[in-house]
């Protein structure tokens, strides 16, 4: 039975609210550098992190993907949350490669966990079995496989003291996420969203120029429903023969859908996002 | 020395367009008989618009001969990044088989996007110099140092990087850069579920230039966040010593994108010998590029797109 994991990834999130129900909080932004920096620097978050300790609740670090331009700013920060007393034993979610390889450096026994934006499958696409299933089986049972599901992989991030994956869940995916756990990794699934795409901007910078954003107005999801689908000759209505995720919600520089609706209790932590 | 042009060939006859229109550099990728339309290429064998990406041995020899006879390097496409576990192994086993048949046909460096691959090909003894594909997002300066560790002797940047990002990756390492000129996914590489010319049948477009019903009934294709053109930029890039520009497109009729390498050629050519380019003139090759692609959609310039940008 998992436990449940809490993402704190919003500016003014209820520190005094009641959070029985769940065993650990995951703080900072999966991809979002700037809302990273505004989480994790909050005035109170420490006290709000002592407490949650206190009561015996995990802490973890989720970070994002850094662009270049703050490739030295986030090495500062990830030093000093390196350093801090209270998230000494805090495993970090990784979603760059350039910034678990420095976390590695830094402080070498720091455990780590592969985000979303690492790990790959076919079964993720909203017509994933369209891709394969003009395939023989045996590539079909493979490529819809997660493709940590790899022993090359496997033991080259064991080197980097990565123990845990984080990841999307959908049937295809479900034998590989077990024989991962089996490998010896964690397997934590986000039940809040399936995730389909970041973007290098915030829509709501991109959108309006005057707009510096990433305080609490990008914060809203905004819900899209496919109109038209785009090719080299022109828009065209969606065939009714493909499945496009209904709704698919934009937060952010995320492109979100829901979580597919699969029983999850088997894996090792289950992610939800703050209300 | 000179800042190559780098470009897609999925056929022979795109082949020779494509280096008489100016490419110092092909990519490809071959047809693999353990897939129906799939293929180790990260382009569909067929795609959904009857298109072959991939290329059968025999005429992927014969663009080798012609090229090697240019002085045109070939890249060969072994990018896929979904390469996992299979029972006896036959997977990888089918992948790294793959690459080395597109060597023993005369490739002359690889295109790998999953780091169990990059491990894995080397642990084979392919020595094969390696390009560090998109997919594998180096988008940063540690990313990069992460990546020559790998042992790769050039990075492909990904979309969506700035000017000066590019400068401050391209100072600080001393592996080869390359980057891409032209339209690309509104997405991170990598973080795009949205895949398409990858062996489906049913036609999605690229979706990310799809639109959408919002709120308020408001239709817009909110998503489109992929600038296009570099032409406006080709100074600052050869000054800054970029190593490859590459287009993309072997999803395509390759033929028809020879216009375009055609145009960057020109460009290339033009400030190389005169120390400035005339863009009006360039640009007036392709008749839709200004209103199209240009201006608000120029990929390195500070446009509004770029500077929101997080
Ligand atoms: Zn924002
Ligand atoms: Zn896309
Ligand atoms: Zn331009």
């Amino acid at each position: 039975m998992g436990t449940y994991e809490m993402r704190i990834d919003r500016l003014g999130f209820d520190i005094e609210q009641n959070y029985d129900t769940i065993q650990s909080f995951s703080i900072g932004h999966e991809s979002c550098i700037i809302k990273f920096f505004k989480v994790i620097q909050q005035t109170d978050l420490l006290d709000f992190v002592r407490r949650q300790k206190e009561a015996g609740r995990e802490i973890r670090i989720i970070t994002p993907f850094v662009p270049e331009q703050h490739l030295d700013e986030m090495k500062e920060v990830i030093k000093s949350i390196c350093k801090e007393e209270c998230f000494k034993d805090s495993v970090i979610i990784v979603n760059d490669f350039g910034l678990m390889s420095y976390i590695h450096k830094i402080d070498e026994n720091r455990k780590m966990c592969l985000g979303r934006s690492l790990l790959f499958s076919f079964d993720y696409a909203p017509w994933g079995h369209k891709i394969y299933e003009n395939e023989p089986e045996k590539i079909q049972k493979v490529v819809a496989q997660i493709n940590f599901y790899d022993d090359e992989k496997m033991e080259f991030y064991r080197g980097y003291h990565v123990s845990e994956i984080e990841v999307n869940l959908t049937a295809g995916t479900i034998d590989s996420l077990k024989e991962i756990q089996k490998a010896g990794f964690k397997v934590n699934v986000h039940k809040g969203s399936f995730l389909y795409g970041t973007q290098r901007s915030c829509y709501i910078r991109r959108c309006s120029a005057e707009q510096n954003c990433c305080g609490t107005e990008c914060e809203y999801a905004e819900e899209l429903e496919i109109e038209e689908f785009w090719g080299g000759a022109g828009y065209y209505k969606k065939p009714d023969d493909i499945a496009f995720p209904n709704p698919l919600y934009l937060r952010g520089n995320q492109i979100y859908g829901k979580a597919h609706d699969i029983p999850c209790d088997c894996f090792d932590g289950i992610i939800v996002d703050a209300e | 020395m000179i800042m190559k042009l780098k470009v897609p060939v999925n056929s022979y006859e795109a082949a020779v367009k494509q280096i008489e229109a100016g490419a110092d550099e092909i990519y490809m990728g071959l047809e693999d008989s353990h897939f129906n339309r799939m293929s180790y290429s990260a382009r569909a064998q067929i795609t959904s618009q009857g298109v072959h990406s991939n290329l059968r041995d025999e005429e992927f020899a014969r663009i080798v001969e012609y090229a090697h006879s240019k002085n045109v390097t070939v890249d060969f496409t072994a990018n896929c990044q979904h390469v996992t576990n299979s029972t006896d192994d036959f997977y990888r086993e089918g992948f790294l088989e793959y690459v080395e048949r597109g060597i023993h046909l005369g490739a002359d460096a690889l295109i790998v996007a999953d780091i169990g691959n990059l491990i894995a090909l080397r642990k084979r003894g392919i020595q094969t110099p390696i390009i560090a594909g998109s997919y594998l997002s180096g988008f940063n300066r540690e990313t990069v140092d992460f990546l020559k560790e790998l042992d790769v002797f050039r990075i492909c940047i990904p979309d969506q990087v700035t000017f000066d990002e590019i400068k401050a990756i391209k100072k600080h390492t001393d592996l080869e850069i390359e980057i891409f000129i032209g339209y690309g996914c509104s997405n991170l590489a990598g973080v795009c579920n949205f895949c398409h010319n990858n062996g489906e049948k049913i036609n999605v477009g690229v979706p990310c230039r799809a639109k959408f019903k919002m709120k308020h009934n408001k239709i817009a294709n909110i998503l489109d966040a992929c600038p296009d053109c570099a032409i406006c930029s080709i100074p600052k890039l050869y000054d800054l010593g970029i190593d490859s520009l590459k287009i993309i497109g072997r999803e395509t009729d390759c033929r028809e994108v020879a216009e375009i390498t055609r145009m960057y050629k020109t460009a290339i050519q033009m400030y190389a010998e005169a120390g400035k380019i005339d863009r009006k003139e360039i640009i007036s090759a392709i008749p839709w590029w200004e209103n199209n692609m240009c201006h608000d959609r120029c990929k390195y310039e500070n446009t509004s797109l770029l500077q929101s940008y997080l």
